[in-house]
Formats: C-alpha cells, structure tokens, sequence
C-alpha cells in the first residue's frame, strides 16, 4: 500500500504537503495545486525576482535557499532575510497588488514551485473555503516575518 | 485594560462607517451591521494602556475615534515607538493570527473610542457570509503585507 501511495506522490505534491502556506488544506486540494504549479530550478546568484517589478506569482521552495534582498546591486544593497526550503514568498505583491517590494536571489541551487494569480484565483473556484486557509496562512506567515523586522529595527536602536 | 465608558458601536460608528475602516472595506452594509451589534466598544482617555507586549491576546481592535501608538519595550530603556494607527484603523491582529502573545504595547494618543472584535463574534456572519468574512481576512493580509513593507525599509534605511 505505502509503494502504491508512492508512485502517486509527485515531487509538488510531496513538497506542497509540508509547506505551511498549505497547512489544513485537504490532499485533494493540495494535488490540484500542485498540478497547477511550475517548478523552475535556479542557479546560485540567480535573481528570481527584482524590486519594482509587477508580481503576479507565488513562489513555494522547494530544496534551496533564497535571500530577500533590497537595493539590489547598489551601494545600500541590505538582506533583510533568508528564506528555506518550504518557505514561501511572493505573497506581498499578491495581497496588495503592489511592484516587488524585494529582490529575491537564489544563494544556493534551488528548486522553486510558481502559481501564478490566475492559478490561485482558479483554485478559489472549485476551493473557496481552501483559499481562505492559504489567505489565512499567509497572513500568519506576513505576521511572524513582522514580529522578526520589528525587533530587529528595536535592536538597531 | 482600563476604560472610561461602554459605547455602542451603532450608535458611534454606524454600518456606513465601519465600511471606510481598513479591517472591513468592501464589505456589505447588512453585514457589518450584524457585526456592529457584536462588537464592544470602549471610550478612552489619552494615555491608557489598550494591550500589553507579552499579555494573551484573544481580540483585535478597531480605532473608532482618535489615534494609538504601538510601543516595543514599553517602560524599559529599550522602549520603541514603531507606528500610529489612526481612525479607521486597526491592531492586535498579529496575536490572533498567530495565536501567541502581544508583539507590542498599544496606548493612546488621545481620546478614543475602540471596539475589540473576537474571533467568536464572526462565527455565525461566517456561516452565513462565507465570501464576505474572507474579504476580512484579504484586508488583514493586505495590512500586515504593507507594515511589513514599511519596516522593512525603516530596517532598511539603518542597515548601511
């Protein structure tokens, strides 16, 4: 039985179910996203996204590390944190219809799952109560990175 | 948390009104009324103390009248103002999002009016409104993304 639930356990799929922006989403639901998502891998040093840039996509990792990155490639070029496998980001963009607020940059080799808008609003169809949840993920997710960057600007005084 | 008097939300801050906050723009009037009789209200003096970094937070708030400040630290040499929040805005949601203790302390800046919604209080407007009492969820995303946005760059700015 566990070799037969196997085969049908795709990488995405396997991923999603450990990605907390999918946390309480049915396997179902979670197989209809996964089916939805691209996968892309990048390069170390790869920009994935820059700032300023329209977002319309949400990016789930899978193996890799990324960093967010403000000023890239200027003088004031600050990481403001290092995202890991199983992170997500892209959201901001999402929520608030705004340009990139970031540059993401690959540091490491890194496998990376994309929905695009399209897909997400698609899924709300045939999901509505499950959008809810990955909304209400995300805005957890939104809220600890908060917590992170309001303490760390107290440190800095 | 201290309070000077009950004020109902009806009266001070009709459905019209409610639907020019931040927490529940979009919304229809016929459901932030039946939200509005849930809600509490409380009218503040300047300098009370709202919530309390550190303290269970089982509610968030909406600024009716006035303005608050949201203070890291509070009464240590470390204490920090991070933002203001005005009329029309709203804060403590971050304890009820991730279920863990007040982030910050949140005073007031003047006199105030503040009424705290619980999670309960949505039940039954859930039920019945599934598609609406998501727009209040999109909103606090929408929020959170945006302050995320700001001290990001206040970080930012003091990083180089």
């Amino acid at each position: 039985m566990a070799e037969q639930g196997q085969q049908w356990l795709t990488p995405e799929v396997a991923v999603f179910m450990g990605v907390p922006l999918f946390e309480g989403i049915s396997e179902d639901a979670i197989r209809a996203l996964a089916l939805a998502a691209e996968e892309d891998v990048y390069p170390a040093g790869q920009v994935i996204f820059r700032e300023g840039e329209h977002g319309d996509r949400l990016c789930v990792i899978g193996d890799g590390e990324v960093e967010v990155v403000k000023g890239l490639g200027t003088e004031r070029e600050v990481v403001l944190a290092k995202l890991g496998s199983r992170d997500f980001f892209g959201e901001m963009s999402l929520v608030e219809g705004r340009p990139r607020s970031a540059s993401i940059r690959a540091s490491r080799a890194s496998v990376v799952y994309t929905l695009t808008n399209h897909a997400i609003g698609r899924f709300s169809r045939f999901w509505p109560e499950f959008h809810s949840t990955i909304i209400f993920n995300i805005a957890a997710g939104l809220s600890r990175r908060l917590r992170e960057i309001d303490r760390a600007v107290v440190q800095k005084g | 948390m201290a309070e000077t008097g009950q004020v109902d939300a009806q009266l001070a801050m009709g459905p019209l009104a409610l639907d020019q906050t931040e927490l529940f723009a979009g919304m229809r009037p016929e459901v932030l009324q039946k939200i509005a009789e849930r809600m509490a209200g409380g009218a503040y003096v300047e300098g009370i103390l709202v919530a309390k970094e550190g303290t269970p937070g089982d509610c968030l708030f909406v600024v009716g009248q006035g303005s608050v400040e949201i203070i890291k630290g509070l009464g240590t040499p470390e204490e920090k103002r991070l933002s203001t929040v005005g009329a029309g805005g709203f804060f403590g949601e971050m304890s009820l999002i991730e279920n863990r203790e007040r982030s910050a302390s949140v005073r007031t800046l003047e006199p105030s009016i503040i009424y705290a919604l619980k999670p309960e209080d949505l039940q039954g407007v859930a039920r019945e409104e599934p598609h609406q009492c998501r727009m209040i969820l999109v909103n606090i995303a929408r929020a959170l993304s945006r302050r995320l946005r700001e001290m990001d760059e206040v970080f930012a700015a003091r990083s180089y």
